[in-house]
């Protein structure tokens, strides 16, 4: 019985090994799963500030689903595929912004973290949970790298496009005199007022009037009369794409129609359209000049080109300059794991962003320090552009590109008659 | 300057006394400060943005689409909400808030946060008398302001509905022992609301941009004309916030242009410790 059994036993134990060798061989023969890498984003997906989420979200997840068509990515020697979990903010991000926060970096324990706007109401969060953030969007000044450390911002700060507004008045629409009309409860205003300010000082431009409206303000006529009574040459606008538009609405409405309209809001035709109206958009755009980071649409790189019309074909609205940072994000995060040789060290993650150089797949035309590296005191900075509008194409062109160390211009490129090429 | 300044006040007065009529009509028979009404205002103008300019009616047609929808959105917050709370006076203005919340909410889900104009055919004129500048769209509020107040005297003074409200108002329990229907009187006020939110939507949206929280400041402007105006008086609340206007808009250019609200809540303040019960009351609550 003993024998059969341990004569048994031989046979199982052999059937047992060839099973076993056949499936390694199985195994074997196909490639090795790569293991997913999740990290996190906070955007705000609805409520007021849902017009910035959903083109970022999409940006991002085109460009990971080209990185893991394309095989994934290696780090140490490891094939790992990539994956964006992104949590929504409803438009408020003191309180299920910081819920997400909390999940995100304290549950799920994402390597690095991607955000949009309302940075400074997560401050509290970076210190208790801290991780590597990248912000596509939130270029306020004073700047909002000095809230954490591990803060990375993937655009250009106020102060490095602002200035080229006024130069450009002074220089070539040959404004002295300028009103500044801004809102008195957007941060982002308020660093354009003062780098406006910083700005006509050293480029000898006069401020007639310096007027901030409170918020909830949506009849700016006492402004406009006020910022008017000095005769000015142009009239400076401060805030986002939303605040500044109604405001050349009604100047445009109360009669004022040949000066010259500034702002740094990064304005698409496209979202003109929308808040101006269909009838009187065109009008209203024909003296505006436009202050910002490089857009997709006036930018000559074919793989920018490229993003530019397989986005807008691919989600049927055409891209401006944040969902072209947000594209780019993905890559900034790989090649920071790749640098770091880890995908989960958050601290050798951090370690390699801050001397990493530009990623060779990224669109934005980032513009790296004097040693290589992609962030310059972990600002990413790409040229600035201004952009002028064209009546007859009713789109923008470029106007100034130029890079500024300072107040001085390390690069500056005057387009004489940009509508001509549209 | 101080043309300029004169007409902008007309302009912005106009606006809130549009705004109090409505506010007023309906505390004035119910007792109800009714927050929804910036709600149906904001509702109105995304109906005529989607009416005019999404599916093309012309802009008229569609303005008076959404001046009906807006009659009958005011009479809903009356039969679904504010009836259960008609004998509890400190329930009325949390409903009317939580109705606020709920029709700004649902503008938000169904078209969205962004920004959007209403573009009527008058947005680009512009009106030059000698060196006041007044824009189409604020002449245009003018007008509406000045027509809806005219026909909204005419059906309180000279219809069997306008005296039946007015009676309800002055005194609900005498006028059901001559046989007024209090219950139709209340959805009639309702009415009437929801045609001035209507009519307010088409005066302010074309002025700035449609989004939903777009009356929610503006709102406590009519508020200020109505208490100012004497709480239930119609034209208390519109000679107040054409004053008001008049008042904001010589403030910001002689003062402070970023003090022009506070200006208004600060004559709020004069007014009710000199007559609390507003300037234009003579003892007994009212619609006249």
């Amino acid at each position: 019985m003993t024998d059969d059994i341990q004569g048994r036993a031989p046979l199982r134990r052999r059937a047992l090994a060839a099973a076993i060798l056949a499936s390694g061989a199985l195994t074997a023969a196909q490639p090795a799963a790569a293991a997913s890498v999740t990290i996190g984003a906070i955007l705000p997906l609805s409520g007021l500030f849902s017009t910035l989420g959903p083109p970022e979200r999409d940006a991002m997840q085109m460009s990971i689903q080209k990185i893991n068509e394309a095989g994934g990515f290696q780090v140490a020697g490891q094939s790992y595929t990539l994956t964006l979990k992104v949590l929504d903010d409803e438009s408020n991000a003191a309180t299920v912004g910081i819920s997400d926060y909390r999940q995100l970096v304290g549950v799920d324990h994402v390597p690095v973290l991607i955000m949009t706007d309302s940075t400074r109401a997560y401050a509290s969060m970076f210190r208790r949970f801290p991780v590597p953030v990248l912000n596509i969007l939130d270029s306020t000044w004073p700047s909002i790298l000095d809230v954490d450390p591990n803060l990375f911002l993937l655009r250009s700060d106020t102060p490095a496009y602002v200035p080229g507004g006024v130069w450009y008045l002074k220089n070539v629409l040959h404004a002295d005199r300028i009103a500044f009309i801004g809102s008195a409860a957007d941060p982002y205003s308020g660093g354009i007022e003062h780098w406006v300010q910083q700005a006509a000082a050293a480029y000898g431009v006069t401020i007639t009037a310096d007027l901030n409206y409170p918020a909830g303000t949506t009849n700016f006529s006492p402004f406009i009369e006020s910022a008017m009574a000095g005769k000015p040459d142009a009239i400076y606008l401060g805030g986002v794409t939303q605040e500044v538009l109604p405001v050349a609405k009604q100047l445009y409405q109360a009669g004022i129609r040949n000066l010259p309209i500034v702002h740094d809001s990064g304005a698409t035709p496209t979202q003109a359209e929308q808040i101006i109206g269909p009838s009187l958009y065109n009008d209203v755009m024909a003296n505006n000049y436009d202050f910002a980071g490089t857009l997709p649409q006036t930018s000559t790189s074919p793989a920018t080109q490229a993003f530019y019309k397989s986005f807008g074909q691919s989600y049927n609205e055409y891209p401006d300059d944040l969902t072209m940072w947000a594209y780019d994000a993905p890559y900034v995060v790989i090649a920071a794991m790749q640098k770091a040789g880890t995908v989960t060290d958050q601290s050798a993650i951090y370690k390699a962003m801050l001397t990493m150089p530009v990623p060779p797949q990224t669109i934005s035309g980032w513009i790296p320090t004097s040693s290589g590296a992609l962030f310059h005191e972990r600002d990413a900075r790409t040229l600035a552009e201004g952009t002028r509008w064209c009546t007859a194409t009713k789109t923008i062109a470029p106007a100034f590109l130029y890079f500024l160390d300072g107040l001085k211009f390390t690069h500056q490129d005057v387009v004489a008659n940009g509508c001509a090429g549209q | 300057m101080i043309l300029q300044a004169l007409s902008n006040g007309i302009v912005l007065g106009a606006l809130f006394a549009l705004l109090g009529a409505g506010l007023t009509l309906v505390y004035g028979v119910m007792d109800i400060p009714n927050f929804a009404q910036a709600g149906i205002v904001t509702i109105g103008a995304y109906l005529m943005v989607a009416l005019a300019q999404g599916a093309q009616l012309p802009f008229f047609l569609a303005v008076l689409i959404a001046v009906a929808a807006t009659a009958a959105l005011s009479v809903a917050t009356e039969r679904l909400a504010y009836r259960f709370v008609r004998t509890r006076p400190l329930a009325a203005p949390v409903v009317a808030l939580g109705l606020l919340l709920v029709l700004d909410n649902s503008a938000l889900e169904i078209w969205g946060g962004d920004h959007i104009s209403l573009s009527p055919p008058y947005a680009a004129s512009v009106l030059q008398l000698g060196p006041i500048t007044v824009p189409g769209v604020g002449v245009a509020v003018i007008l509406i302001a000045a027509a809806a107040l005219a026909a909204l005297w005419a059906l309180l003074r000279h219809t069997k509905m306008g005296r039946a409200i007015r009676a309800v108002s002055q005194n609900p329990e005498a006028a059901a022992i001559i046989g007024i229907d209090l219950e139709r009187q209340y959805i009639n006020a309702f009415l009437i609301s929801g045609v001035l939110a209507g009519v307010t939507a088409l005066a302010y949206a074309p002025t700035y941009a449609v989004f939903p929280y777009m009356t929610d400041s503006v709102i406590l402007n009519g508020f200020v004309a109505v208490i100012i105006g004497g709480l239930g008086n119609v034209w208390g609340a519109a000679i107040a916030g054409l004053a008001l206007g008049l008042v904001e808009s010589f403030g910001a250019v002689y003062l402070s242009a970023a003090y022009q609200t506070l200006i208004g809540f600060a004559v709020l303040l004069a007014v009710i410790a000199v007559r609390p019960g507003g300037l234009f009351t003579g003892g007994a609550r009212r619609i006249a």
